[in-house]
């Protein structure tokens, strides 16, 4: 496959649109869940997995880089807690990004020839661990924190976090390829707010 | 649930029209140069070479005719925490530096050194945001989706696709304030209809399920949008692996070039100072 078969108007557009909401994510602290001890769970990464598991691995592989950068600028400019003094760091904040949609995708294809809905809960634990182990994997290997630590953050956010992507991502492609299926009968206009 | 409002948060992409020479930059430059200062500052390991880098930037500011007092203005809500983060760093993070301790209490120590990375912590932020500030109130958007295309055609003869992946950047700040005012209807729309937000009381699967009826219309509308833009798009004979042409061009001046050299040179100035460690020489100095 050349560029020209992987960028189609459709993959162009929802990359960029997946991309915008992973950072509205992060601008309105939506995409932030309270949890123990003052740590947030974070569904920032949610965009990414929806993106590859609609549209493949390159559109999660671009997603997930539009996600990094943007918690680089957004750890520069407004850190919300000592945490993001490391995430202005690339290697920490963008490069384990990248990674997120292409393995999605891997387990999104695997799983999917036997059961589509139980693939993208699959995709969605399987993306949310890959960022959590590979930042903090960064974290370690840059020597910011013992690895005893990163253990248990592992254990106390990381499940969880897992959790939550599954659920919402399921959610997510669940309702939208429902309406696909009954797309002609919806009027547009009147459901979407796509008129301002 | 009070953030309601969530565009008052928003102040990314915000662009000031003004008639000066650094709005009359080539995108290209504006970018590459912003790049290359953001990289130096980052690395940057001096208290003097950053006051440099302050300054020049500010002047920058000044020479784009935009009020100081907005631009430093950013900083305000961040404040807290860069607080907190330098005094962390002044408190528990040990330096071995050598320097002389000033004050000392169980594990934790005042020494030199801490005044000097706690001032350079504070200086880098300021920079940092007074150029990105600066980046965005002189660069409109279809420049910057200009500056990105250009600076990633090299990049075509291996087949890179660069205009589609500019194209795909554009489209994600275009949609930022679009969805964000479709957040904000959704949340108060769901309030409406008895909703509860309240994520702290619940236990967790109760914040997680707190959550869905937000972000799953924001999904659905956006990929709704998507769908939406691809029609117009197509209708509109859109191709993405053919090149195209803008209506704009910005050639290369010798006003680039001039900004290019200050830059360059200023950069040197910084790199030069932080190698020397010409600031621990003279703190040191002023202290005795």
């Amino acid at each position: 496959m050349n560029a020209k078969e992987i960028f189609t108007t459709r993959r162009i557009v929802i990359t960029g649109a997946m991309g915008s909401i992973s950072i509205i994510l992060g601008i309105t602290h939506l995409g932030f869940i309270p949890w123990f001890a003052g740590a947030a769970l974070t569904v920032m990464h949610v965009p990414v997995i929806i993106g590859a598991v609609l549209e493949g691995p390159v559109v999660g592989l671009i997603i997930g880089f539009i996600f990094g950068i943007f918690s680089l600028i957004q750890a520069a400019v407004a850190p919300t807690g000592p945490a993001d003094v490391w995430f202005v760091n690339p290697l920490v904040s963008v490069f384990p990004r990248l990674l997120i949609g292409p393995g999605a995708w891997l387990v999104y294809n695997a799983v999917s020839k036997w059961n589509r809905y139980v693939a993208v809960a699959a995709a969605g634990i399987a993306g949310s661990l890959i960022n959590t182990l590979v930042v903090l994997g960064m974290l370690g290997i840059l020597g910011f924190l013992p690895w005893a630590i990163i253990g248990s953050i592992i254990v106390a956010n990381g499940f969880a976090e897992a959790g939550a992507a599954a659920v919402l991502s399921t959610a997510v492609v669940a309702a939208w390829l429902g309406i696909e299926r009954k797309k002609r009968k919806i009027d547009f206009d009147e459901n979407a707010g796509g008129r301002e | 649930m009070n953030d309601a409002s969530f565009l008052k948060h928003i102040t990314l992409g915000q662009y000031i029209h003004r008639e000066s020479p650094i709005h009359g930059l080539s995108p290209v430059t504006k970018l590459l140069t912003a790049f290359v200062f953001i990289g130096t500052v980052i690395a940057a390991g001096s208290v003097s070479g950053l006051v440099i880098a302050l300054l020049f930037i500010l002047t920058a500011v000044k020479t784009a005719k935009i009020s100081l007092g907005y631009t430093l203005k950013g900083i305000i809500p961040v404040l807290p925490f860069l607080v907190l983060i330098v005094g962390i760093q002044i408190f528990f993070i040990p330096k071995h530096d050598g320097g002389t301790v000033w004050w000392q209490w169980r594990s934790v120590v005042l020494s030199g050194g801490d005044i000097l990375i706690a001032g350079q912590t504070m200086i880098r932020f300021t920079v940092l945001l007074s150029c990105l500030s600066l980046l965005s109130y002189t660069l409109k958007t279809r420049e910057l989706h200009y500056a990105v295309a250009a600076l990633l055609s090299p990049l075509e003869k291996i087949g890179f696709p660069s205009q589609s992946v500019s194209l795909i950047f554009l489209i994600s700040l275009r949609f930022v304030p679009v969805m964000a005012m479709e957040a904000d209807r959704i949340v108060k729309a769901q309030s409406s209809r008895g909703a509860a937000f309240d994520r702290r009381r619940r236990h967790f699967l109760g914040r997680i399920t707190s959550l869905i009826p937000i972000l799953v219309p924001l999904f659905i509308s956006a990929l709704r949008r998507t769908e939406i833009l691809v029609t117009a798009m197509e209708t509109r004979c859109f191709d993405p692996g053919r090149r195209r042409s803008s209506r704009r061009r910005f050639p290369v001046r010798r006003s680039d070039w001039i900004a290019a050299a200050v830059t360059l040179a200023i950069t040197a100035v910084i790199i030069t100072a932080g190698i020397t460690r010409c600031d621990q020489i003279i703190f040191y100095q002023l202290l005795k």
